[in-house]
């Protein structure tokens, strides 16, 4: 079997179950539709390990999709180190946001449907990922929002949610119509939608050339689905309102996988990128990951907050692509990935375990209650705030490092903005990981511990007896208590999926994973793959630790000070800083003045148009015709018919009138001859 | 070769429909079979017109040829007339089109009650005479067939119809018939211009045809004839020729239709009942881009090629306008009716910019909008048929009621607002890259065209919020009504969405059929 098949039937595998599980599903029990599906993923996992050993790596196959003319549109797919990294990793977390919703999504009565749309995802993710050509993204491109709509608005009777399902799609056309454009004039320039061919014509182009405007005008274009998709400033309102859907979804798709496609695809298109138009991108990635990182000091939401820094840290990875240091954003989306699935599926552990209730500063305390969680969140946290030991400190300071030494090899001292924004984004994203960390998890003094289902509390309090049991070997414990291999099981057992989960994502979050030297990113196993250098600057990476740490003390400082405080039925923070950066600087609110209430408030106008003027002058023809053919009408009765008929009158009336000469009487006839003999002898005199 | 197979797909129809109408009234319950039986023999000889249909080959095949009439016009020479039937890359696709629609419109059909026999006559005789229309090649009886199509629709809408059916009923015919006339006048004006010169040189005479692969050569024009290519005959100082291609314009443009001309479609279409609303849209108003394509380009490329930016104009504000349109709707069927007038204009545009990609484009936008206005018209009926009701804000959250349906409703709307791996997506997609491809139109033009897309997500995504999700709910006390598909409506639904992602996932289908002849079709330019 050769690899290509491999892929083809792992894509055929998740059609398969896409379409099963759609159909079955009001009658498959929870049970079997969780099994299939990770049944599924796993063998997606193994296969996409087995791709990996093969000799497929660097292949690009051709099959010819449609002929138009002459011209072939191909289905490309290329399979090299770049896309077995997001093979693997959409595969990989899916498996375990798979697991974790059988717990989460447990007693939904669309269960089923679920899992059925996790596998489209899965299936349109892996088509971005495999796409050779820019046609082939751009349909999986889309299929991905479709897929993103569906899960955001998967609660379908939720008002909020369908209207953010709606939001995220509209504002995803939005960024993807300048995409298409892109991919249409690449098209012309190009003569092509094969990335390899337009790598490799690109790569002709004189040095000159290629700062043309039109090559700019490409890549921003293409860069418009990158801002869409990835969230990137000003496009970035959907995502917080992305959170109405599972919070798995949110882990999957709206943190780890495709909300990274934007960058996965501006890394693919590098090489076409020129100095303007990555330095458009170096700004846009800045602003948004400040902008971000505003919004998410203040949230009381414990999934917009991530929501928020998802955006901030997408901004830094666009950062990381403008300033040309490919690998090192691709590291970041690596990292971040699994931290971020890792931190909403602990917070989708939380919402689980509290009822539903998303508001942090409902929860506190929860650190003696759900203790894996707290720990695992903990780890996601320390990797996402940038701290040593941690997968976010390698990742984060090698787009920082790499800013620097970017911005000192630019012409004036403005560039060193870039960088000095990034240390400050990363600072602040201790900060708000360590709030979040303190409301969520730590002792508070208001204690709001009520909320806590009794189920979590005594399914950890059995948790601890298991391992108290296992660890205590004293001879005098209960015979059930013994440390056995089967307590041990049990012990096992009794950890969820949903804990199963956020342990993996915390071990993923680790330093050791990536590098054996977690203080230096440079000797990870991902920078001999993707190579990435830095020569001066190390010392940056320090400066970087010293102020994460300063963010985290902070944080805790003050988050101390606000949970003393805290209203709790508090709909916005007060001050007007405060409520610009809460609302994600009203952008929404202004899109929806600026551009959507003119077009509704148009359309109506328009359709009156249509149908008055339009209409109105086709019906005005209609009447000025039916008016005419009324006059001729009138004229064909009175006057024409009128004329005949008065003849024919005048003819009767002549015919009666001389009628009545002839009345057979003897008297009548001779006056008759007696008025015609004196008028025919006045005649002749005259 | 004289194969009778086009004959029969338009005979057989029309002969079930006079048998329907010999049959005693006491077999009511039969004729609706028959118009299946009908249907379902003509889908079959049409897959199987297709699958012998040679995709290499450019000129038309299947031919059938006899000679209908020859009239002697004393010095002008002779007037010949053919029973011209063939099919090449550009109508096949509509061909197979009208197979499948006329089949759903007939399964539609099937709850049909009032007078079932005349019903069921005249949509026999629609669907031979629509065949007709696509199949003849020769002026005069494609003529025929567009005029006579009329006289069932006008029935078929004043019948059926809803409230103010006469209205529409009137409305379409007569600006249906005004397009006609002009139609009639350069179709005149071309037969005393073209000589056929094969049979001109036996007779010793001229021979005036109307013959479609005559008129679209130029060197079968008459010297100095009124619309000879080298434009001696002016109008008002104006090339006749000129004059001739806007009057096409009009004409197909009605049928097609383009903004400004499409005011009669809303009517009709909300008036008119769900078989022959799927009819309406599904293969009518290709009839208008048909004629757009074989005969205002086929037979004046050079005018088409001077007022390409008319063209391309009129297919981007009908996109965009009737986008606009959609979106101030109340009414879920006039939504779709003016969604239908915003996505015809792709194929204006996709025409206008005579690319292969756009010209294929704009056929396969024809295929791929009749298949899935037709799934959309039948999702209005579900709902009419049900509540006989259509007002968006009168329902919502169907889906939980209606989960079927919802399935259908959103592979419909998702279909229709341009996502790959359905047709939308290939038809849209097709065009736009023609229009950026095109060396006569600039770039802004596509650029315009591509709010429609935004717009047309923006219209079909907040309907479906509002109908679909959120809590049941239904005004009048209709909440009863509103069951979950039957089986009819699982196999029409069902059946039209199927096909629409199997010609969405491999276009194909279509591109290999239409690219030859396309490409004998762009070599005019």
């Amino acid at each position: 079997m050769s690899a290509e098949q491999v892929i083809l039937i792992n894509l055929l595998l998740y059609l398969a179950g896409f379409s099963f599980l759609l159909y079955k599903r009001n009658t498959l029990s929870e049970q079997s539709v969780g099994l299939l599906s990770v049944t599924l993923n796993v063998i997606g996992v193994l296969f996409s390990m087995g791709i990996r050993l093969s000799d497929i790596m660097g292949d690009v196959i051709h099959y010819n999709w449609i002929f138009i003319g002459d011209t072939a549109f191909t289905i490309d797919i290329i399979f090299n180190d770049l896309t077995f990294l997001m093979y693997f990793l959409v595969q990989f977390i899916a498996l375990w946001v798979q697991v974790f919703s059988i717990k989460y999504m447990s007693g939904d009565p669309s269960f089923g449907r679920y899992f059925a749309y996790i596998n489209l995802f899965i299936l349109a993710m892996i088509g971005i990922v495999i796409s050779g050509n820019l046609l082939m993204i751009y349909i999986f491109w889309e299929l991905v929002g479709v897929c993103s709509y569906l899960l955001i608005g998967f609660w379908y009777e939720k008002q909020a949610a369908t209207n953010a399902a709606k939001k995220a799609f509209l504002v995803n056309r939005v960024g993807d119509v300048g995409f298409l454009i892109g991919i249409l004039l690449i098209y012309r320039y190009f003569g092509t939608f094969e990335l390899g061919e337009i790598v490799h014509k690109a790569s002709l182009i004189p040095k000159a050339a290629f700062n043309s405007p039109v090559i700019t005008t490409i890549g921003l274009l293409i860069f418009c689905g990158c801002i869409a998709k990835s969230a990137q400033l000003p496009l970035q309102i959907w995502l917080p309102d992305a959170m109405e859907g599972p919070t798995p979804v949110s882990a999957l798709i709206h943190a780890a996988t495709m909300v990274a496609a934007g960058i996965f695809l501006m890394a693919r298109f590098f090489p076409i990128l020129n100095a303007d138009a990555l330095l458009v991108m170096a700004i846009v990635g800045t602003l948004t990951a400040f902008f971000g990182a505003c919004s998410a000091l203040v949230q009381y939401d414990i999934k917009k907050l991530l929501a928020f820094s998802t955006i901030s840290q997408l901004g830094l990875m666009v950062v990381g692509l403008g300033i040309g240091a490919v690998n090192a954003a691709l590291f970041h989306l690596v990292t971040h990935a699994f931290f971020k699935a890792g931190l909403f599926l602990c917070a989708g552990a939380v919402i689980h375990y509290t009822h539903h209730q998303q508001d942090m500063r409902h929860m506190g305390n929860l650190r003696k209650q759900i203790p894996i969680i707290f720990y695992c969140y903990t780890i996601c946290a320390a990797a996402l705030a940038g701290l040593p030991l941690f997968s976010g400190f390698l990742s984060k300071d090698a787009i920082i490092v790499a800013a620097f030494e970017w911005a000192a090899n630019q012409p004036k001292q403005i560039y060193f903005a870039v960088p000095a924004i990034c240390l400050v984004v990363s600072g602040m994203s201790a900060y708000y990981m360590m709030r979040q960390i303190y409301l969520v998890f730590l002792e508070r003094e208001d204690n709001p511990l009520e909320l806590i289902s009794s189920g979590a509390v005594s399914f950890y309090r059995n948790l601890a007896k298991r391992i108290e049991g296992i660890v205590k070997v004293d001879d005098d414990v209960n015979e059930q208590d013994k440390l056995t291999v089967e307590s041990f099981y049990d012990a096992i057992a009794v950890i969820g999926p949903m804990e199963l989960s956020a342990i993996v994502m915390a071990i993923a979050s680790l330093g050791f994973v990536f590098s054996v030297n977690p203080f230096n990113a440079e000797s990870s196993w991902f920078f001999e793959t993707f190579t990435h250098t830095s020569k001066n600057y190390h010392w940056i990476a320090y400066i970087a630790i010293l102020v994460s740490l300063n963010g985290v003390l902070l944080g805790y400082i003050y988050t101390k000070e606000e949970s003393n405080k805290l209203d709790k039925f508090k709909t916005e923070p007060d001050g007007f800083v405060a409520r610009l950066v809460f609302h994600n600087f009203y952008l929404s609110e202004l899109y929806q003045k600026l551009f959507v209430s003119p077009i509704l408030w148009l359309s109506p106008l328009i359709y009156k148009f249509d149908s008055r003027i339009i209409d109105g002058f086709i019906n005005l023809i209609a009447r000025i015709f039916i008016g005419i053919a009324g006059i001729v009408s009138w004229i064909e009765t009175n006057l024409i018919d009128g004329l005949v008929n008065f003849v024919a009158n005048m003819t009767g009336k002549a015919g009666s009138y001389t009628r009545q000469i002839q009345n057979g009487k003897a008297q009548t006839y001779i006056i008759t001859i007696f008025v015609c003999l004196v008028l025919i002898i006045v005649l002749l005199i005259v | 070769m004289n194969n009778i197979l086009l004959s029969t797909l338009i005979f057989l129809p029309i002969g079930a429909a006079v048998l329907v109408l010999l049959l005693p009234n006491a077999y009511k319950d039969s004729f609706k079979w028959i118009s299946i039986l009908v249907s379902i023999i003509n889908l079959l000889n049409i897959f199987s017109l297709y699958n012998s249909f040679d995709r290499q080959l450019t000129s038309f095949q299947f031919l059938e040829q006899y000679e209908w009439i020859r009239m002697g016009l004393g010095s002008l020479g002779i007037l010949s007339i053919d029973y011209l039937l063939g099919v090449d890359g550009i109508n096949m696709p509509m061909v197979l089109l009208s197979g499948i629609i006329f089949m759903a419109g007939s399964i539609a059909s099937f709850n049909i009650e009032h007078r079932p026999k005349a019903y069921h006559a005249l949509y026999l005789l629609l669907s031979g005479t629509v065949i007709g229309c696509f199949v003849a090649l020769d002026f005069f009886l494609f003529f025929i067939f567009f005029e006579f199509m009329l006289l069932p629709m006008y029935f078929l809408i004043g019948i059926w119809g809803g409230e103010r059916r006469e209205y529409s009923a009137i409305k379409f015919f007569i600006y249906t018939f005004v397009g006609s006339v002009f139609i009639l006048i350069v179709m005149i004006g071309l037969a005393m211009s073209v000589n056929d010169t094969f049979f001109s040189q036996e007779l010793g005479t001229v021979v005036h045809t109307f013959d479609f692969r005559l008129l679209g050569d130029f060197k079968n024009y008459l010297h100095d004839s009124l619309l000879a290519p080298d434009k001696t005959q002016l109008i008002l100082g104006v090339p006749a020729r000129n004059f001739a291609f806007v009057l096409l314009l009009i004409g197909f443009g009605i049928k097609l239709p383009t903004v400004p001309l499409h005011t009669w479609l809303p009517d009709a279409h909300v008036e008119a009942p769900t078989p022959v609303s799927v009819i309406l849209a599904g293969i009518l108003l290709k009839i208008g881009a048909y004629g757009f394509i074989r005969i205002a380009y086929g037979f004046f490329p050079d005018i088409a090629y001077q007022c390409t930016y008319v063209v391309a104009g009129a297919g981007v504000i009908s996109i965009v306008y009737g986008a606009f349109n959609a979106l101030a709707q109340e009414d879920l069927k006039k939504m779709i009716a003016y969604s239908s007038v915003s996505h015809m204009g792709f194929v204006l545009l996709g025409l206008s910019a005579m690319t292969a990609e756009g010209v294929n484009g704009a056929i396969y936008q024809m295929f791929g909008h009749g298949i899935l206005s037709a799934l959309l018209f039948l999702i209005a009926g579900v709902i009419y048929d049900r509540t006989h009701n259509r007002l968006i804000e009168n329902f919502r959250g169907l889906a939980t009621k209606m989960p079927l349906f919802t399935v259908a409703v959103t592979i419909g709307f998702f279909g229709a607002l341009g996502l790959p791996s359905l047709p939308g997506f290939i038809g849209e997609f097709f065009t736009l890259m023609g229009a950026f491809q095109s060396k006569v139109l600039p770039d802004w033009v596509a650029m315009i065209a591509m709010l429609g897309l935004v717009l047309s997500a923006g219209y079909f995504l907040w309907t479906l919020q509002r109908m679909f999700f959120g809590k049941f709910w239904a005004n009048r006390n209709q909440e009863a009504h509103l069951k979950d598909l039957d089986l009819r409506e699982i196999v029409l639904l069902y059946g039209l969405s199927v096909l629409a992602i199997i010609f969405g996932i491999f276009p194909n289908l279509i591109f290999d059929i239409s690219g030859e002849s396309v490409k004998l079709f762009l070599e005019k330019f």
